[in-house]
Order: structure tokens, then C-alpha cells, then sequence
């Protein structure tokens, strides 16, 4: 690259070094603003855009939540709401990043604290605990579901489970990896007093794939995340969910447990993903008001009737847990994490 | 098969709402502009606009969302033709040929071809659709991961062919490419070569290395020169030209039917999409030809194959779309968001309750085709003063523009990062006539051959037996090695019953 660029070079350097001169001046002032500022601004908070990192890419459930947020955020706080997407790394970047802004308010995260959090945690060697951070609340939480081919060879969690028993190592089984559902499918086989070689498990980058082959008759069945495959209940059908009651939505499939049960089995499992909005733990000390501003907006966002409405519409979840209940529902699913953690290395 | 009454009324909303129409253009000339930015995804404008769709209904919405589809699938083969530098993986083999045509100062025939083909392409896979959307949406649905593995193969052998003086060094920047792509978190969920940097888990990203690689091999090129086209007479916009490079596609039928084929089946899977479609297009003209060598040094078939796979690869995504509720890629993805925007879920049950909406889609996509024609010419006769710029302003302004675009791409500074290490590694290879080229295709494949191999062994159980009973991987096997070894042997047996028969002579 340098010898292509030589022949510009001459003609550059000189204009360089005469700017660098405003620029510095600029940055000088910006940083004086910023000692004065903190507490004459703390009244008048918030006077900037507030940003809500979203730990994954465009397009996906994280980042369409928080474009849905956004607005109404917007609409409480008086100032415009943005969206940055920092996606990679099972979530690890975007977190990181967020840990890196100023903890001031100004920055909110949007990210998924069961399963990814706990996978970069404790496999991917991430510099944060569960502990740098005070979830405002888990707004969306999905469960996994046992789904089968339409017209596939096995048409019940039943017929499932019989065929892995008598046909050990002949059925296939898709998951996507490092989700949730890898664990639940692990789980399901332990429980069940089975070695992991009793399925074929098929691991996907990604559930869209999974479906598709799913669809496609490629896999005798498939754990995936329920409410993301409700689009596709024409050509999948759920045979039960890793829940504690039934889902409407799933036309009566039965929870897992109920017919483990019949199997004189009783089995754990996580949700889905857990997709929640979170600042820092010690925001609320540092910048009492700050803290309460955005709680008592977002709040009263999830409890408006019409973004409510709106939100239902687009299959948004907007659960209100608050910060005691999130927290305990995300140590739940670490314990079950825990009690398992054998599956976090299993290939 | 199509069902009249639908059809009917389909038209009757596309003659009585006019917004539908009125935002096909800026839709198309959004996308066009986008795709013409080098890092700029039709995905990342689609999230942008996202938001304003929810005061659309739905046909108008849906419509708007495919014409900047449309545009970004043309744009993103301007840079690649004009400069060498594909936008995005799906014009990467629009790149082969488009570029030494520029060179040769035949820009404005290569750009002509490239919006025929890619506008033929786009309307021939949506007429398919027209005709058999429940069956190109299943014929999708019957491609495993052994097949998927097949075919890019297939697209992986074009490493040997796209090679300079050396068919050894091709080869070995082909497993450099693949090597690179092995970096981050495997399909096995081993970490792999990251050196515990976590920004390297999900791998090196695709679109600023290619940008890198392509960028600096192509810039290191240029340095002795004063301008991409070296005669000054042929340094020319000439939209007559371009009408001639219109002309001159729709005097290669088969090569459009055949990408807009694999287009309109492989574009609709999740995670291949349209970078796939244009190579496996690319490999396929190339080895039915009757010279295979003249590719990657100006033909027009090479860019005529890549245009048209990846222009039908929307109509092969917008099927699976609809008919199945399955997005893809990321723009389908933004999509079925926006259908969810106005309650409706897609799949199957959509397709029957809303033949009508899906049949008006389609019938505006046809039209879109003709209307990008128009936009086109104006929009390439805009982009083809590039080549009136002297390389050296020329130079940094392509290496700012693919900075920011991989800034806009990663986020943070590891997209510009990327690209930069990457300049190094492609002038180095540029200057040993390693072909960067190969390496690129390693880097796109690379990751998906692998994930696609170890999807086959774990589903078959690491039976053998299991290829036996899938047909078309079958016929996939038998046509891959005929592409590999059928010359050779060919030539072999004429050689044998040559000798056999001037020793009978004799």
C-alpha cells in the first residue's frame, strides 16, 4: 500500500501538519466543557441524544426491539434515541464496548444475558460479570420447542423419544450452536440416561438455516426457539416446549416435562434467549438522577397502551419484570447452566 | 398454476395505487447508489428505512423494500467493473472480466452488459417465480448440506482457474484464502487462530479483506499509470456503447438462463445467497466454453454469467420469503420484519390468503426490471467518469471511500484494520503473481465448505450409504467430476486410440 500512495505523498504532508493545529485547539475545548459540565447538567439530563447499543447485526430480534424502543424512549426523555449495532463475538464485543462509554446514562445496552452472556463468560474468556451491570429489565423472553417435518417420519415428542431408544445413534437432531437449545437438547439426553452418541446432533450457525432444513425434511427433529418459528408452523410442527405451561401459539403441544414424566423423568432446562435493557451496576449511585430519569421513561414506555399495542403487533415481547425479578429469572438460568456446564465444551 | 382470479386483482391494486409506483424509483435509485459504495449492504439501507415502511401498506412497503433489492444487486457490480473493487461478495466475479475490460478502455461496453444481465436476469427469475413460486420455493427446501457442499465445491475448483502464470501459486493463494477463513470460532466450536483477540471469534471479516485485497492489488497496478484506461482516445463515456453492451447480452441467452437458473434455486438459501450464486454462475459459463482461458482477461461472458446469478438471486430469496416464511439472508431478514410490521405472517398460509399481494409483487419487479434499464444507463453514464480521473486522485480517493466503507461495515476500527493488513497481504501477492482473485474465493467459500462438510458428516453418521440415497447430490458428484477430470480424460483416450491406431498403420 505505501508505494501506490508515494506519488500523493508530497503533495499531502504539508496541509497535514497545518490542521493538525485546529483540531488539537477543538479537542482542548471540548475537554474543558466536559470538567465543567457534569453537575450543571445533572438537572437539565438529558441535553444529548441517549444511544442504545444493540449487541448484535441489523435485522435481527435484538435490533428489532430496539428500533421499536427507540422512538418511544425518545418521546419520554425529550431528546432523540439512536441505535448502534456492535454486533460479534456471541455478543461479547457490542457488551464490551458498552463497559467502555462513559457510565453516565447516556448509553443503554440492549443484550442477551442468558445464554450469551453466561458462553462468554465462561468459555470465551469475556471481561465482565454478571455483576458490572443493573438489568432494567428482560422485556423478551423466548422459550424452545421440539419441532418436527410437516410430514416427517416422527409426529410426536413420543415417537421421538421411543425412536432414539430403540434406533440409538440413527435419528438426527438439529440445533444451532452456543444457544440455548444446545443445551436443552443436551440436557434432554442426559436425563433420558442416554449417551450423547444416541442422535446425531447437527449443529447450525444460525436458526434460519436450521428451519429451512428442518422444513426440508433434513432432520428427524429440531429444538429450536419457539416464537421465532411461529412464520413457519405450515411446514414445521411443534411436538413440545421446554416450558413451564403450554403456548397457545403452538396449538396445544404439550411442555416437555409432562411427557417426560410418563418416562418417570424430570428434567431442566433454560429459555430460549432472554433479550433485556441494561446499564451499568454502579450508575445508580454515580448519577442517582440519570438512573431514575431512564428507569421511570422506560417504565412508563412498557406501560403505554398504544407502543404496547404497536409492540404486539410486530411480535415484539414487552414483558415489565422489573430489576428483582429479571435478576432472579437470569440466576435461575445460570444455575441450570451450572449444573450442566459440561455441555459448554461438548463438541 | 396461476391462478386467474388472483392475478385479476393483483393488477386491478397495481393500477389503483399509485404510491407503489411512485416509490419504485427512489427505491431503485437508493439501492443503486448504495451498492455502488463499496461496504454499504442492501441490508444496512433496508434497516434504515425500515421504520418509514410502517406508514406504507403493505404491497407499497414490500414493493419499496425490493426495488432498493433490486438496485443495490446492479450497484455493487459498478465498482467492481469500473475499478476492480466488488462492493460486496456478490460481485466478485463481475470483477474477473468487467475489470480487464476496463482496462482495455471497453468500460462502457462492460457496464451495458452487466445492466442488460443483470436486469434480464432479475426479470427472468421473477418470471419463473410468476409461474412456479410453490415449486422454486421447494425445490430449495430439497437441497442439504450435502448438495450445498457439492456446489461450492463447484465454485471453489474456479481457485484453479483463475490463475496467472502459475497454476501452483493460484493454488496455494486458494489455501491461503481458505486458511484465513478457518480463523475464529469452527463450525466445531474450537477457537481457532484468534490469539485471543475476542474481535477475531467471528472470524476475518469477509467484506473489508476483499475490499483490501482487491483495493491494493488493483492501486499497486495503477501506480505507474496516469489513468484506468491507458488511451486517451478510448477514455470515453459513450452511452451508445452501452447500448451495444445491452446488445450484445441478449445475444448470450443461455449464458443469463443458465445463472439465472442457479440464481433463482441457490440465492434462496439461507446463509449462500447471492455470493455463491455469482461464482457458481461464473465457474459453470466458464467451463462450458470453448475457451475456458479467455475468462478473467475481458470476456464478456464471464461478466454476463456474474451479473445475471447474482441479480436472480432475489427472486430465489423472495420465494423462500413468501411461500416459506424463510428469510435468506439479512435484506429478507429486514423484510420479514416489515411484514410483521403490518401483521402479517409470511409462509404458506400467506401465499394462499394473499396470492393477490405476492402475484402484484411480482409483476412489479418485472417492471422494475425495464425501469432500471432506463435509471441505469443514466446512473452509469454518471459512475463511468471515474475512468476520466487521474489515477493519482483517483487512488486516495478509492482508498478513503473503502475505509469508510469498512468503518460503516464493522462499527469500529477493525473494519479499516482489516483492510489494511489485508492491502499489504494483496500487494505482496500482486507483486509475486500469487492471483488475489483465488484468494478471495477461498475466503468466501472456505468457511461455507466447511460448515457445509461437517453438517453431511454429522447428518449421515459418517455413513457413506447416505449419498445413495440423494439423487441430486448424485447427479451434483457426476457433473463435478466431469467439470474436473473430463477434459483430461477425454484427451487421454483420444491420445490412447490415436497410438493405438498409428500402431495398427504401422
Amino acid at each position: 500500500m505505501t508505494a501506490e500512495a508515494s506519488p500523493a505523498r508530497p503533495a499531502t504532508t504539508a496541509p497535514r501538519g497545518l490542521q493538525r493545529r485546529p483540531l488539537l485547539t477543538l479537542l482542548a475545548g471540548a475537554g474543558a466543557a466536559g470538567l465543567a459540565a457534569p453537575r450543571a447538567r445533572a438537572a437539565s439530563w438529558p441535553n444529548q441524544p441517549i444511544t442504545l447499543v444493540v449487541t448484535t447485526k441489523a435485522g435481527g430480534g435484538f435490533d428489532h426491539m430496539a428500533r421499536n424502543l427507540a422512538p418511544a424512549l425518545s418521546h419520554e426523555l425529550g431528546v432523540p434515541v439512536n441505535v448502534l449495532d456492535k454486533p460479534g463475538g456471541a455478543m461479547l464485543l457490542g457488551t464490551e464496548y458498552f463497559l467502555s462509554r462513559p457510565h453516565d446514562g447516556n448509553t443503554l445496552l440492549i443484550s442477551g444475558p442468558s445464554p450469551y452472556w453466561y458462553f462468554d463468560i465462561n468459555k470465551f474468556h469475556a471481561g465482565f460479570r454478571l455483576k458490572d451491570f443493573d438489568i432494567l429489565n428482560v422485556q423478551w423472553t423466548d422459550r424452545s420447542a421440539v419441532f418436527v417435518p410437516k410430514h416427517g417420519r416422527l409426529q410426536s415428542f413420543h415417537a421421538i423419544i421411543d425412536a432414539i431408544k430403540a434406533h440409538p445413534g440413527k435419528i438426527s437432531a438439529g440445533v444451532v450452536r452456543d444457544s440455548g437449545e444446545f443445551f436443552n437438547a443436551g440436557i434432554l439426553i442426559e436425563s433420558l440416561g442416554l449417551p450423547r452418541s444416541a442422535i446425531r446432533l447437527v449443529t447450525y450457525e444460525a436458526s434460519a438455516p436450521l428451519r429451512t432444513a428442518l422444513a426440508g425434511k433434513q432432520l428427524d427433529f429440531a429444538v429450536i426457539s419457539a416464537e421465532a418459528s411461529l412464520g413457519m408452523l405450515g411446514l414445521i410442527t411443534p411436538v413440545a416446549v421446554f416450558s413451564q405451561a403450554t403456548m397457545p401459539e403452538l396449538h396445544g403441544a404439550p411442555t416437555v416435562s409432562s411427557v417426560l414424566k410418563t418416562y418417570g423423568v424430570t428434567v431442566d432446562f433454560v429459555p430460549s434467549s432472554m433479550r433485556a435493557v441494561i446499564t451499568y451496576a454502579d450508575l445508580r449511585t454515580r448519577h442517582p438522577h440519570q438512573y431514575a430519569r431512564l428507569h421511570d421513561a422506560y417504565r412508563k414506555v412498557l406501560h403505554d397502551p398504544a407502543f404496547l399495542a404497536t409492540a404486539r403487533k410486530q411480535g415484539i415481547g414487552t414483558d415489565w419484570l422489573g430489576e428483582q425479578k429479571s435478576k432472579a429469572e437470569i440466576e435461575a438460568a445460570y444455575a441450570v447452566f451450572n449444573r450442566h456446564k459440561a455441555l459448554l465444551m461438548a463438541r | 398454476m396461476i391462478d386467474v382470479h388472483a392475478l385479476m386483482s393483483a393488477l386491478q391494486l397495481l393500477g389503483s395505487s399509485y404510491t407503489a409506483w411512485l416509490l419504485t424509483i427512489p427505491g431503485l435509485a437508493l439501492g443503486m447508489l448504495g451498492g455502488a459504495i463499496p461496504g454499504v449492504s442492501s441490508a444496512l439501507i433496508l434497516a434504515i428505512v425500515l421504520p418509514a415502511t410502517l406508514w406504507m401498506n403493505l404491497m407499497s412497503s414490500l414493493i419499496f423494500m425490493t426495488a432498493i433489492y433490486t438496485g443495490s444487486a446492479f450497484g455493487v457490480a459498478i465498482p467492481a467493473i469500473l475499478m476492480g473493487v466488488p462492493g460486496s461478495p456478490a460481485a466478485v466475479a463481475t470483477s474477473f472480466d468487467g475489470y480487464p475490460m476496463t482496462q482495455r478502455g471497453e468500460h462502457n461496453l462492460a457496464l451495458g452488459l452487466a445492466l442488460a444481465a443483470s436486469t434480464l436476469g432479475h426479470m427472468g427469475a421473477y418470471l419463473i417465480l410468476f409461474f412456479g413460486i410453490g415449486v422454486i420455493s421447494h425445490a430449495v427446501l430439497r437441497l442439504g448440506p450435502l448438495e450445498m457442499l457439492l456446489l461450492m465445491l463447484w465454485g471453489l475448483t474456479l481457485i484453479a482457474a483463475l490463475r496467472g502464470r502459475y497454476v501452483s501459486r493460484s493454488l496455494v493463494s486458494g489455501l491461503i484464502g481458505i486458511l484465513i477463513a478457518t480463523i475464529g470460532l469452527s463450525p466445531r466450536d474450537v477457537i481457532r487462530g484468534t490469539f485471543n483477540l475476542p474481535q477475531l471469534l467471528d472470524g476475518v471479516p469477509v467484506v473489508p479483506a476483499m475490499i483490501g485485497l482487491f483495493a491494493a492489488s488493483e492501486l499497486f497496478n495503477l501506480a505507474g499509470t496516469s489513468y484506468l484506461v491507458e488511451r486517451s482516445d478510448l477514455r470515453t463515456v459513450n452511452v451508445r456503447k452501452m447500448a451495444e453492451g445491452i446488445r450484445l447480452a441478449l445475444r448470450h441467452p443461455v449464458v443469463i438462463l443458465r445463472g439465472l437458473v442457479i440464481g433463482a434455486t441457490v440465492g434462496g438459501l439461507p446463509g449462500v445467497g447471492a455470493a455463491v450464486c455469482n461464482l457458481v454462475s461464473y465457474a459453470e459459463t466458464r467451463r462450458g466454453d470453448a475457451h475456458p482461458e479467455s475468462f478473467g482477461k475481458g470476456n464478456p461472458k464471464g461478466v454476463i454469467a456474474a451479473e445475471a446469478g447474482n441479480a436472480s438471486s432475489e427472486a430465489g430469496s423472495m420465494a423462500t420469503l413468501l411461500a416459506l416464511g424463510i428469510p435468506g439472508g439479512a435484506s429478507s431478514a429486514v423484510m420479514l420484519a416489515a411484514l410483521s410490521l403490518h401483521n402479517v405472517t409470511s409462509g404458506p398460509q400467506f401465499l394462499d390468503a394473499s396470492k393477490d399481494i405476492v402475484y402484484a409483487i411480482i409483476l412489479n419487479n418485472l417492471a422494475q426490471g425495464a425501469i432500471m434499464l432506463v435509471l441505469g444507463i443514466g446512473l452509469i453514464g454518471l459512475m463511468a467518469n471515474v475512468i476520466r480521473i487521474p489515477v493519482r486522485v483517483l487512488i486516495p480517493l478509492i482508498l478513503v471511500l473503502a475505509t469508510f466503507g469498512s468503518y460503516g461495515l464493522s462499527g469500529d476500527m477493525a473494519g479499516p484494520l482489516t483492510m489494511v493488513v489485508f492491502g499489504f497481504l494483496g500487494w505482496f501477492m500482486q507483486r509475486h503473481e500469487y492471483s488475489v482473485p483465488a484468494c478471495v474465493v477461498g475466503l468466501i467459500l472456505g468457511g461455507k465448505v466447511e460448515v457445509n462438510l461437517l453438517q453431511t458428516y454429522q447428518i449421515s453418521g459418517g455413513e457413506l450409504g447416505y449419498i445413495a440415497g440423494r439423487p441430486i447430490a448424485l447427479v451434483l458428484l457426476v457433473l463435478l467430476l466431469f467439470s474436473l477430470f473430463g477434459k483430461p480424460l477425454l484427451r487421454w483416450r483420444r491420445r490412447r486410440l490415436g497410438v493405438a491406431a498409428t500402431t495398427t498403420t504401422s
